[in-house]
This record gives C-alpha cells, structure tokens and sequence, in this order.
C-alpha cells in the first residue's frame, strides 16, 4: 500500500489509543511522556541498525563487484586495461538473431589504467562484438577469446575492459560506427568485459 | 532427340512451373522450356548440395539441372564455394568439417582451401587462404584476412603482393581483366556496402550502399552482381538481386521475389544468363540445406518472381520470367569448358 492510500489519523489515537477522560491529568501527561520516550529510543535503535545494516551491504557490495569486475581473462587479455564509464547508447543494437553478427562501436569515459601500452585517451571508442548477447556467451568459432560478465549495455554502468588496438587488426567483420564523424578517433577492440559498477 | 526423351523434358519444365508460386501458363512452360534447351549444353555447373547425412558435397551438373554427378563424397567434410580456374581445367574450394555449421557470408573465413583439377580429383589444400580467389591467369590467388589483401604466387606459395584490405571485410573477388577487386566493406560507418578497388592503387569506391552483399564480377569487367535489401519494403524486407556498373552509378534488378531472398548470384562466362537461389529464409541457405537453384537470362530482367505485388508496383516493367528452376543448391560455379572431356 501507498503512503497516500493511509487513512488520515487524528491526534492521540495512535499514542494513546486506550485512553478515557477520566484519567487524572497528572498521570495523563507522565504516560505520554514515557510513551514518547520509548517511541523515540526505539525509533532512534531502527534508525541506527538500519544505518549500520546499510553500510554493511554498502561494503559486500563492493566487495562482490571488486571480485567480479576481474574475473576471467581481464587482467591478461589485449593489451590495455581500463576501468571505464560508458557514456550513452548512440541508438539500438541491430539484431543478433544468429543469421548476422556485427561489433558495434560505444563511447567511454575513462576512470583507471590498469595496464596500458601507451596513453588511453580520457573519452575513448571501444568496438564490442555483437552486443545483444551476454559477455559470457559471445565467444564463437571465429573470435574465441572474447567474454566476460557483462550481462548488457547500459548507459552509465562502469566496466573494467581488457582491449587491443586497432580494432581492425583483431576483427574482420561488419562495424556499426555512429561515431563515424569524429575524425582521428581511436577504436579499441574489446577482449573481455566485466562488470565494475552500476550507473546512478 | 528421341521423341520421348523430349516429352520427358517438357513434362519436367511443366512440373517445375508448377512448383513455382505463380500462376502458371501453358506459354510460361513453353518459355521455361525454350531456355531449358538454350542453356542445357552450354558447360557445366558446379555446387555445393547438402547430403541426407549431414555434410555438403561437390556435385557436376549441366546448366538445366541434368546430369549431375558427385565430384565429392566425404562424409567427415564439407567441400564448399566451389569455382573453376579461368580456363577451367582446375578448382578451387573449400574444405570445412562436415559437423560445422557453413556461414552464409563468412564461408571464406572457415576451413581450408583446396586446389583440385576440374573434377575435384587430387585435391592439395593449400592452407587456411581465407577468401581465397582465382586471379584472372590462373597462377595467382588473392585472399582476404586480418593481414589485409594478400597476392599468393600458387607454384611457390610466397605472398608476392600485401595491401590494406581498407574496409573490405568478407567476399573479395578478383575481376576477370585483373584489374579490380570487388568486396563488402565498412564504408563512412554504414556496414554491407559493396566496395570496388583499384588493384595497383589501392583507391576505391563505392559500387552500392545500405545492406549488401555477395558481390561478383561480370565477365566483363564492367559490372559487379550483388544481393540488396532495399529500404522500399515493409518490415525485414526481402534481399533481390542486382547489378550495377562498377563506377557506382544507377544499379538495377535483376531478380526479386517476395518470400525468397536472393542469394548466389553469378553470370554465365558470357554474361548473357543469371545463376542465382531464392532462399525462403534469410541467407544462402548454407546454414540448412541449401536453397531452390534458379537460371534466367539477364536480357529478361527484371524479372519478378511469385505474386509478389508490392515489388510489382515498385517495378512495373518487371517480366514474369522465364526462370528456369534448378535443385536445392548452394553457391554455383559455370564454366563453357568441358571439364569432363580429360576424364
């Protein structure tokens, strides 16, 4: 139920639902008090545990992510490797319907050279092969290599990518390149790719 | 002729118009019949045809569909993209291993290439040679891979030529004159666009844009034949074939049919007939097994197959045919030469 679906309550019903007219003054007002006290240790005890119970998952979290985001091949694969944001989807993946298969060319936002032969540009272009499938099942006869866990593309998401380049020296085949006006870009060709973090 | 062998023929003809989605005439298998006659002497085809067991196999026939023959029969592979030498006393193809799936345009990038004589006896593979294609002697191939375009002297295998493959990325023919290579490339971000090149320069340009594919050469030269998916249809589309001068000006149809999509294309040694498949499903059909075989003259085109209305309104100078109907095949090869004649 919705917080607007909440019948409205009066004043007291709730703090002191058993209460008559009868009742002395005096004793009135200590009840209420004591009622209160308890209300606001106890609300202050939920605030707190669940503080402590947040910044426990807070930390697994981050521990699982570190875990996963080099699993695999990541830390040997290709010769670069970068933790990176993808900056945005430039339009919709064609189909991989099993008929056709292309590598589609993203745009990332670099936050960490973990290795690297040479300089990696701050905005970069990676060509990611047939990216309607999950990282973990993109490998086939003609680009074994490739993996990672990645389950799908989504604007904002940080991955940490194990590239080579150029691009056109480890795949041959169709590229869909919607950033095909930026002369002089670099493509990097992704190797592996793994999760490191979710986008805001 | 004898008088029977005769009547068989023009019952097969009108069997086969029957078969085919339009409304069939007496005239329509007269028409079929005339070309039947025309081509059933002129050479031979070779094809890849898929076997009960499995695997693909190389099989003779003659350009009606007669006569055919296996030239292969080897259960652990698939010989595949069969083509003669230029003087058609050798063949080239490919061996992939019969449990793989054979992909309708990156074939070239699978198996070996095998050089055979003109009946695919004593085959030498020759290596991985992806793309592998004849140059217009005979005494050289060209492939296509990562490396980039690679000239291969056959007597001493040594690469005697490199260049940047530019944005070719599967298909690379060579033209009969020698001077040209035709190929489906990556052109200013637009995918499956057919890509003409300059052999001794390097420069190219475009032939066609938007959804492309498996180009060849005329026997002049002059013209590249290619499958296109049009963007002028509803939904996914059907791919037709065309044919376009290889300068890159006005293209044209060849062949379309609603519910088939137009695959293998490739002209007679003198130009004057099409080969092609008409494929229910998308692709050549080398991913099940194979598809409908067809032969027509290029004078007819465009010729429209089935009902097909909507490609009829786009095209109203379209023939109803003839097209002559050949097996379930995949990539076909002819030649004018008497490959058996040595035999």
């Amino acid at each position: 139920m919705s917080h607007s679906e909440m019948p409205a309550m009066e004043e007291g019903d709730a703090a002191n639902p058993g209460s008559t007219a009868t009742d002395p003054p005096s004793s009135l007002t200590a009840a209420r008090l004591l009622i209160l006290g308890v209300f606001v240790v106890g609300a202050a005890a939920i605030g707190i545990g669940s503080a402590l119970r947040n910044q426990a998952t807070t930390a697994d979290d981050r521990k699982r992510v570190a875990g996963t985001a080099v699993a695999g091949d990541v830390r040997t694969a290709g010769r670069f490797e970068v933790t990176a944001k993808l900056v945005e989807l430039p339009g919709d993946f064609l189909p991989n319907d099993g008929l056709y298969n292309y590598a589609f060319v993203l745009k990332y936002e670099l936050l960490e050279v973990h290795r690297s032969e040479g300089d990696v540009e701050s905005t970069f272009y990676v060509a990611h092969y047939n990216p309607r499938k999950t990282r973990a099942r993109v490998a086939d006869e003609f680009y074994s290599d490739l993996g990672g866990n990645l389950m799908r593309f989504r604007a904002g998401d940080v991955h940490r990518l194990a590239l080579e380049l150029p691009w056109d020296q480890h795949y041959i085949g169709p590229l869909v390149d919607r950033y095909h006006d930026r002369a002089g870009k670099r493509i990097y060709w992704a190797i592996w790719s793994n999760s490191a973090g979710a986008g805001p | 002729m004898p008088r029977f062998s005769r009547l068989l023929n023009l019952a097969l003809a009108l069997a086969a118009v029957s078969l085919a989605p339009q409304q069939a005439t007496a005239a329509d298998a007269r028409a079929v019949e005339a070309l039947r006659k025309e081509v059933a002497g002129k050479g031979f085809l070779v094809a890849s045809i898929k076997q009960k067991r499995g695997d693909w196999d190389l099989v003779l026939m003659r350009p009606d569909g007669s006569e055919q023959r296996k030239l292969t029969d080897t259960p652990d592979w698939s010989e595949a993209a069969p083509r003669w030498s230029p003087e058609g006393r050798r063949l080239l193809y490919r061996r992939i291993k019969a449990a793989s799936v054979i992909s309708h345009d990156r074939w070239g990038f699978q198996g070996e290439l095998v050089m055979a004589d003109a009946l695919a006896r004593n085959g030498r593979v020759l290596g991985k040679h992806t793309w592998g294609c004849w140059s217009p002697d005979g005494k050289q191939i060209s492939t296509l891979s990562l490396k980039g375009i690679e000239i291969i002297d056959l007597e001493t295998s040594k690469v005697t030529r490199r260049l940047s493959r530019a944005g070719y990325f599967q298909q690379l023919f060579w033209s009969p004159d020698g001077k040209w290579f035709c190929g489906t490339a990556n052109v200013g971000g637009e995918l499956w666009t057919i890509v003409r090149m300059d052999v001794v320069t390097g420069k190219w340009n475009v032939v066609s844009r938007f959804r492309n594919c498996t180009p060849d050469w005329a026997p002049d030269s002059k013209q590249v034949i290619f499958s296109n998916r049009p963007s002028n249809q509803q939904g996914y589309g059907w791919t037709q074939l065309w044919i376009a001068p290889g300068e890159g000006s006005k293209r044209r149809m060849i062949y379309g049919e609603d519910n088939r999509h137009i695959y293998g294309g490739g002209l007679s040694p003198d130009g004057r007939y099409v080969l092609f498949t008409r494929c229910p499903k998308d692709g050549g059909g080398s991913e099940r097994a194979g598809a409908p075989g067809g032969l027509m003259r290029l004078s007819d085109a465009p010729i429209i197959g089935g009902n097909s209305p909507a490609l009829r309104k786009l095209h109203p100078e379209a023939h109803q045919g003839p097209v002559l109907e050949l097996p379930d095949l995949w990539e076909p090869h002819w030649t004018y030469t008497d490959v058996t004649a040595g035999k």
